[in-house]
């Protein structure tokens, strides 16, 4: 396996993603992090191998504790990249957009019976 | 996971599909040629990072289509596959594999309706069951799969 399909795979379920999430929002022990969710103890410290092996979390050593976080590089681009997704269809609409503007209107054939539905966007 | 950007809406429904909604000022004959003709194809799929290194589509039933990409390290990627169903200007149906892996297949519904003088598109994409939805939506694979790629690859992963 790759680090990209580990990375897909790792991303891909749900539980590990929900992870990501909580722990964006600070380290966390394998106890809080379990706590959320209807699943043993060891079946979060495997999706938390998963996740750390795909390089996306990391383990802090503090004296006895063992917190998990997000490699803070890690986060700043996937963070990024999950926003950069949501906008590729819109990036690409709008370079549609901009095609349709210079397209002549000779071959637009019969006018069609209007179905109006949802909110009209002008660019 | 509803972006609302400009009057787009990306939803997803039930188990499998992926639906994105757009607007257009112009009517589905001409959003269907900017759908189907390969130079206006081009001119809307390709970015100056990602130029399109083959485009071709036969927008009929029984026929296919085949999109490659270059990326700006010169990795290629492409989306192919076979044209169910197609009524101009109004209806296609389509099944996408991503660098001809068929058993990641997304059927797509792509409906173009008059909208005043304008036109309503619904692109229904159907994975085969919910857990392929699930890792082409939160990882990208549905569009912009260069650019995944190349921030994937930037992460600095260990192992």
């Amino acid at each position: 396996m790759t680090r990209l399909d580990q990375s897909f795979a790792a991303l891909a379920d749900p539980t590990r993603r929900a992870i990501i999430a909580r722990l964006a929002e600070g380290e966390a022990s394998v106890q809080d992090l379990a706590r959320p969710f209807a699943i043993s103890q060891p079946a979060i410290s495997r999706h938390l191998k998963v996740l750390e092996e795909a390089g996306l979390i990391e383990t802090r050593i503090d004296g006895t504790s063992r917190p998990r976080r997000l490699k803070p590089q890690a986060v700043a681009a996937l963070w990024d990249w999950l926003g950069q997704y949501r906008s590729l269809w819109e990036e690409a609409f709008r370079r549609l957009d901009a095609v349709l503007d210079d397209l002549p209107d000779a071959e637009t054939p019969n006018p069609e019976p209007q179905t109006p539905k949802g909110p009209r966007h002008d660019p | 996971m509803t972006p609302d950007l400009s009057g787009m809406q990306v939803a997803l429904e039930g188990d499998t599909d992926v639906i994105v909604r757009r607007s257009f000022s112009h009517p589905p004959a001409k959003v269907w040629r900017a759908l189907t003709e390969p130079d206006l194809i081009r001119q809307w799929m390709a970015t100056s990072g990602y130029p399109m290194t083959r485009c071709e589509i036969d927008p009929r039933a029984g026929g296919s289509f085949h999109y490659a990409w270059a990326g700006p390290e010169g990795q290629s990627f492409f989306f192919s596959g076979p044209v169910l169903k197609a009524d101009p200007p109004h209806h296609m149906t389509h099944v996408e594999h991503f660098n001809g892996d068929t058993a990641m297949a997304a059927t797509i519904t792509t409906d173009l309706v008059a909208e005043g003088t304008g036109t309503r598109m619904t692109m229904v994409m159907r994975y085969a069951d919910a857990a392929a939805r699930q890792m082409a939506v939160e990882t990208g694979m549905t569009d912009g799969m260069a650019e995944v790629y190349a921030r994937l690859e930037a992460l600095p992963l260990s192992g």
